[in-house]
């Protein structure tokens, strides 16, 4: 049981865990820069819909309490990690991996219905700054989903090796992350597009 | 010990996170449209979740092994203010300036004229 502790907490010392915290930290200046041309462009509809009549509020509601769950769950992986519960990790990373995916299905079938409905990035800047915001944060989703089958498959096979849960340790962060960017996107997108701002 | 306080941070976490999305929710379902005090109050809740989520997920502390990544974070949110509120600003100040309609551009043209 210590080993595995210790194991997390030399990941949490390395270099490694900086450098990936500071590429996350650059990704948040993305993701700035691009909540920069939703502000900037939202209001400019070209004759097309606003926020307010497309997006449903209870679907996003259902999308951000998934997304929350997912990332309570993958931190749940990473404390069965350090109490070395190797079966443990793998159920609550597949939890968080059903949980993920099911949230980037809403995401994409949302996408679908707009296209399908005439309401795809061409129409305005809104919609334009609209897709690339979110499609860019569905992105982050589909990567760390890939990760995560890959990284559950390693524990599977190989256990909880200093090399799984450094992997562990980084993807759950990374995770984290994507929750953070996700409150700002229910928030200003969603929420304030409701009240009309 | 230190494992227990793992859960309980993440289990705070949860719910206090749980519970400030669905009080931003209710308060957007007021309906009030353009309210500037709902829309303070979404900003507000957004604001409070997000540094629960860094302090209970991403447990950034002000301890000394956090420290670097306290930095990092620091420098962050300082480029991403400049970036997002500088944005908004030019941007603005551009629409006021720029996107003149034509009662404004003919009062402009006159304004010019003794020139």
């Amino acid at each position: 049981m210590d080993k595995s502790v210790d194991l997390v907490e030399k990941v949490e010392k390395s270099k490694t865990y900086l450098g990936f915290w500071i590429y996350i930290m650059t990704d948040c200046v993305l993701f700035a820069s691009l909540f920069a041309v939703y502000a900037v462009l939202h209001h400019n509809t070209n004759g097309g819909p606003s926020g307010q009549s497309l997006f449903s509020m209870p679907y996003a509601l259902a999308e951000t309490l998934i997304l929350l769950t997912s990332s309570f769950t993958s931190g749940l992986s990473m404390i069965a990690a350090r109490n070395n519960h190797r079966s443990k990790v793998i159920f609550w990373l597949v939890v968080t991996f059903l949980l993920g995916s099911t949230f980037l299905y809403l995401e994409l079938h949302e996408f679908n219905h707009l296209v399908q409905t005439g309401d795809s990035w061409r129409v305005s800047g809104f919609l334009s700054s609209y897709f690339t915001l979110v499609g860019t944060h569905g992105l982050h989703i589909f990567v760390g989903l890939l990760w995560m089958t890959i990284l559950t498959l390693v524990v599977m096979k190989r256990g909880l090796t200093k090399g799984s849960v450094k992997g562990l340790t980084l993807l759950n962060i990374f995770w984290h992350f994507l929750d953070v960017i996700w409150i700002f996107i229910f928030s200003v997108v969603y929420l304030m597009g409701h009240v009309g701002l | 010990m230190k494992k227990d306080n793992r859960l309980t941070n993440y289990a705070i976490g949860y719910a206090t996170c749980i519970l400030l999305t669905l009080i931003a929710y209710l308060i957007t379902g007021l309906n009030y449209y353009r309210n500037w005090a709902i829309i303070a109050a979404i900003a507000t809740l957004a604001f409070v979740q997000f540094v629960i989520q860094i302090v209970f997920f991403l447990h950034l502390s002000k301890e000394k092994k956090d420290r670097w990544r306290l930095y990092v974070f620091i420098s962050m949110v300082i480029v991403v203010l400049i970036l997002v509120v500088g944005s908004i600003w030019i941007m603005n100040s551009l629409d006021n300036n720029m996107m003149l309609d034509q009662k404004q551009s003919n009062h402009y043209l006159k304004s010019q004229d003794g020139l």
